[in-house]
């Protein structure tokens, strides 16, 4: 046996010996980041749990290929790894009924209310999926099969320098799975969920769900804006009115109209037939910017939506940005000619 | 909405599949059935496209019409590779005898397909950009019937801004009496998935080959690209399967796949034509040509890209004051000359400093090691080219 490998050895027994505190080390870190919130570890350790996570997976692989060249494995590993395949279906478990719980509720509920946060703990079930997927392959007996293969060819030896790509390769490609399975298995999970849960939604129902009020405002714009080859001016496209005031998302909605974003505040104009009034969708710092159009417009009649109720008023008469208390801010002006 | 999904079927069946049997006969059976989508998907919205401009309107019959007149000459000159595709495709099912390994990874790929379907064919189109541009031109294409007047009517470089693919296969959708064509972007999704899977397994086996492909399949980026109707995935699909192809033609020569390279190639561009991507295709192949002294093949990318390219960027140019291609190359050359730009350079280490060493920690320093070895391991110096780019792409998409 040459130095070497007799140091490879040595090293493989002791990842053997480490490997289940690791893995019992790691659940706890990625428990408590899930209870308090991500980086809560760095703070005091000034390392990340999943830097935990990326260690113990690396042990593993250690652990593992000990199991396979030794033929035997350490007894707290075993029992690790046979508590790991207890939980794995009580960590799913748990992890649909709080994306199910969102789904019901609203989005970041559990965190809100039990101090727990979903996202962080999807890396607990991740990492103990991952710990039994390893486990799994290392037992087939294709794998075994594959590592005999590399033993008696005995092309290892001379080609380390390709093994050692290989490992890089295999290191890169785990993380990068690792990170891309987690972020879109979590998303999935809460789309599949909501999915489920609102299958008889409506066409408007699921394009309130996406745009909020703004969709209901297009929808009474529509309503209210009647005529053949007429002109809606819509705010200026900038904040807060980045979403009324994009001519082109509004057309949309209110085609064959055709809609023009201001480009300032003289809304008055012979061109257009109908005006918006918006508020504004987007947060701005200074509140007075809120609301437009700001000045005075003679007006044949005025219509205001309730942002909450949805009730409509009509008003006939000129607008008057005054009234923006009285009336609500959301509605339409028909100009007078 | 079932006779717009059935109509795409036809689409993909009837026009992609007996294409792909003529261009490349000896293609991998299931990256065949994804590219069949891709193909016949891009080439009917481009036939609608050309057909228009010769006054056919935009109508449900007169896509059936033009579907026949394309559907049944290839289906008949190709009757005997359908029939032989066929047997071929029963012969596989039969002799699939998946392990234990292969058929978690399958039913996990699935899922990731399943998920997506499940998605686009709940969620109506709603997003930003898809309803200021793609799905309204489709629905006005629709309406109206004409491609030109419409977007003339409409007004503004906007609506000139991306080439139609997207558009007008919502238009087949709408005009097939559909309502909701999201479902498209899950079929790209799976048509990515199969056409991967194909050309991975004719190098490598079929259980490393679909650990890749669900690999590819779980790409966050990837996927919510699915659920969403926006440009990017079958731009993706179009160019990265048109670069695959490339590739594998310059190693193995096989003509089939220079064909096809130049069609998917010419397809990106119908799907958005501000990226000059396809410019180092073009440069690779001229490079290739001239090293293996066969131009002939610079002839053939040419006869085929170039007419699907200049298609749009023509209509664009004489509609809407839009630079030309010549113009294009010229800006893309100057760009080049700014490759002195010392603070650019500087600019563009720190973000691959904060997005890509950053990220990756440790596991940079090894892979730049193991890229040293690489590169002086003699059996490995032909790859390196191969290898760095992997790595990028990895550290890019992680």
């Amino acid at each position: 046996m040459n130095k070497h490998k007799k140091y490879f050895r040595k090293i493989l027994t002791i990842n053997a010996k480490i490997f289940p505190y690791l893995v019992f080390l790691t659940f706890f870190f990625l428990f408590i980041e899930s209870y308090m919130y991500e980086g809560f570890l760095a703070k005091i350790l000034f390392v990340n749990a999943r830097t935990f996570l990326f260690l113990t997976l690396c042990s593993s692989v250690g652990a593992f290929m000990y199991r396979v060249s030794e033929k035997k494995e350490d007894y707290t590993t075993t029992l690790v790894i046979n508590i790991n395949q207890l939980m794995l279906p009580i960590f799913i478990a748990s992890y649909v009924i709080m994306q199910y719980s969102e789904v019901l509720h609203f989005s970041n509920y559990v965190y809100s209310t039990y101090h727990f946060g979903p996202a962080n703990f999807f890396y607990v079930l991740i990492f103990s999926a991952v710990l039994c997927s390893i486990d799994l392959v290392t037992r087939s007996a294709s794998f075994k099969i594959f590592i005999s293969r590399i033993k008696q060819s005995g092309k290892y030896r001379s080609n380390s320098a390709i093994y050692f790509l290989g490992f890089i390769t295999l290191l890169c490609l785990s993380i990068f799975t690792i990170k891309n399975l987690t972020k879109t298995l979590s998303y999935i999970t809460y789309q599949d969920l909501y999915i489920f849960n609102h299958i008889n939604d409506t066409y408007q129902e699921k394009m309130r769900r996406a745009w909020g009020f703004y969709f209901d405002y297009m929808e009474f714009v529509k309503q209210y804006a009647t005529g053949t080859n007429i002109t809606i001016l819509a705010p200026p496209q900038e904040s807060p009115w980045l979403t009324s005031g994009n001519a082109g998302l509004d057309r949309y909605f209110l085609y064959p109209a055709k809609v023009v974003s201001a480009t300032n505040d003289l809304s008055q104009g012979k061109d257009y037939d109908y005006i918006m009034i918006s508020r504004g969708e987007w947060a701005v710092a200074d509140e007075t910017r809120y609301g437009w159009p700001k000045n005075k417009i003679k007006a044949e009649r005025v219509w205001y939506i309730d942002e909450n109720t949805k009730k409509i008023t009509e008003y006939i008469g000129d607008y008057n940005p005054d009234n923006f208390a009285k009336k609500g801010v959301w509605g339409l002006i028909k100009i007078k000619k | 909405m079932i006779s717009a999904i059935i109509f795409v079927l036809l689409i993909t069946l009837g026009i992609g599949l007996p294409l792909t049997l003529w261009i490349a006969p000896k293609h991998n059976l299931v990256g065949r059935l994804g590219l069949s989508y891709l193909l016949g998907i891009g080439l009917f919205t481009l036939l609608m496209y050309g057909a228009n401009f010769l006054n056919l309107k935009l109508t449900f019959i007169n896509n059936v019409l033009l579907f026949l007149v394309v559907s049944l000459p290839l289906c008949f000159f190709q009757g005997k590779s359908l029939s032989k595709f066929r047997i071929e495709l029963i012969d596989v099912k039969k002799g699939f005898h998946p392990t234990f390994i292969e058929k978690i990874i399958l039913w996990a790929s699935g899922f990731f397909v399943v998920s997506s379907f499940a998605n686009t064919l709940y969620w109506p189109v709603y997003i930003w950009d898809a309803l200021s541009l793609y799905d309204f031109r489709a629905l006005v294409f629709a309406q109206t019937g004409f491609i030109k007047s419409a977007l003339n009517a409409l007004g503004g470089g906007f609506y000139f801004a991306y080439p139609l693919l997207t558009s007008l296969s919502h238009t087949i959708v709408y005009l097939t009496g559909g309502n909701n064509p999201q479902f498209l972007y899950s079929m790209f999704y799976l048509s990515l998935g199969l056409v991967f899977y194909g050309l991975l397994h004719e190098f490598i086996s079929r259980n490393l080959s679909l650990v890749f492909t669900l690999v590819l399949l779980t790409v966050s980026r990837v996927f919510t690209q699915s659920i969403i109707s926006y440009t990017n995935l079958p731009y993706m699909c179009y160019f990265s399967l048109g670069a695959i192809y490339f590739y594998i033609w310059s190693k193995s020569r096989t003509q089939g796949y220079l064909i096809l390279s130049s069609l998917l190639i010419g397809l990106s561009s119908w799907t958005r034509s501000s990226e000059p991507f396809w410019m180092v295709i073009l440069g690779l192949l001229i490079l290739v040509s001239i090293f293996k002294k066969k131009f002939k093949d610079i002839v053939v990318f040419i006869l085929l890209f170039f007419p699907i390219q200049l298609a749009w960027e023509n209509f664009q140019s004489s509609s809407w004051s839009k630079s030309s291609t010549v113009a294009e190359v010229s800006s893309s050359l100057a760009a080049i000359s700014g490759i002195l730009n010392v603070k650019a350079w500087l600019e563009v280490i720190n973000f691959f400093y904060k997005n890509i060493i950053y990220n990756w920690g440790a596991v940079f320093l090894l892979f730049v090691a193991a890229f040293i070895v690489s590169f002086f391991n003699k059996k490995f110096k032909k790859y390196y080219g191969m290898f760095f780019i992997t790595f990028s792409l990895l550290a890019f998409f992680s």
